[in-house]
């Protein structure tokens, strides 16, 4: 079983997959952080100083580390940080669960009103965060700039 | 380990100029500390009407601890607005109950309001008594006991972006 969760090919699937999910869910957040900010802030867990910061700096994290995936380079590196990201992301809505407020998640659109249960995207981000594990548990992976460095 | 600690150092770091560079350019740009209003220096929430007496009347509740409440799930609110304000949008569970109008609701929303209930009850800010008024019925005419006002009521919560159901006010 370990050895079929940690094949080179299943995890060159799931770091593409979490690659893509990540850039495609940082172009909106990019192009609009002004909304991006009012969702954070609708989540009142953040002090106000630091709502901004946060709305300019993560989308820019996410975009840039699920590049780094997709190619290949420095993948666990921005594994770890994606991994990282996805806790404080399960740490938020868990709060928002909490206290029983449907919030826009501003998971992949700052557009969008819709409000899916809270509970599903918990579950959506912890299944991100089993794949981020795989991958940090991996040896191998196919297709990565990583791999063709080590041969040069 | 030390490589990647370093490396995840140089992606936060590019990432950190990214952002600067985008914020410069992108005509949604934001400044970098917000000016976001805070649940508890809301000068809303510190308001109470003319006629409260905080001798005799039941005690007030600024914004902050109105959220505290809310977010405890252990107290009902209880929104002293017209049905139609209350329908285009409330307090999230807030359960409507018309001061101006009580006798024509009151027999209907009884059973929703058990006598030991921890109530708090709100209308439009600074613009209606009515929070206080059915405060002041529900605990002389009908013997409730744990009553607290919330008098930044509507506004407060909903120019904070607080969980409700209907629509925020623009």
């Amino acid at each position: 079983m370990n050895r079929f969760l940690t094949n080179k090919y299943l995890v060159f699937l799931v770091r593409l997959a979490i690659g893509i999910v990540f850039v495609y869910a940082a172009l909106s957040k990019i192009t609009h952080p002004d909304q991006f900010a009012r969702i954070i802030y609708n989540y009142h867990i953040l002090p106000g100083g630091v709502i901004n910061v946060f709305a300019l700096f993560l989308p820019w994290i996410e975009i840039l580390c699920g590049f780094l995936l997709i190619i290949g380079f420095w993948h666990k590196s921005a594994t770890v940080i994606l991994g990282g990201v996805t806790v404080v992301f399960i740490i938020a809505l868990s709060v928002a669960l909490f206290r029983g407020v449907n919030i826009e998640c501003g998971c992949f659109s700052t557009t969008s009103k819709a409000k899916g249960p809270v509970i599903d995207l918990i579950v959506r981000d912890t299944v991100m965060l089993v794949g981020c594990a795989l991958i940090l548990a991996a040896d191998k992976t196919v297709l990565a700039l990583d791999g063709l460095r080590r041969r040069l | 380990m030390n490589k990647t600690i370093l490396q995840i150092v140089v992606i936060c770091l590019v990432a950190a100029l990214l952002a600067v560079g985008n914020n410069l350019v992108n005509s949604n740009e934001v400044p970098w500390i917000g000016n976001w209003p805070s649940l508890s220096d809301n000068s809303d929430s510190v308001w109470v009407s003319p006629s409260y007496d905080a001798k005799s009347d039941p005690p007030t509740l600024r914004l902050s601890e109105a959220f505290d409440r809310f977010t405890s799930k252990t107290y009902l609110f209880v929104d002293a607005r017209e049905p139609e304000e209350y329908q285009a949008g409330h307090i999230k569970e807030a359960i409507n109950l018309p001061f101006d109008t009580f006798d024509d609701h009151w027999t209907q929303i009884e059973p929703l309001l058990p006598k030991e209930a921890k109530l708090v009850t709100y209308c439009s800010g600074t613009e209606c008594d009515a929070s206080l008024l059915l405060a002041r019925l529900l605990i002389r005419k009908f013997g409730y006991k744990n009553i607290e006002i919330f008098f930044g009521g509507w506004p407060a919560w909903n120019k904070h972006k607080l969980p409700i159901d209907g629509k925020y006010d623009e």
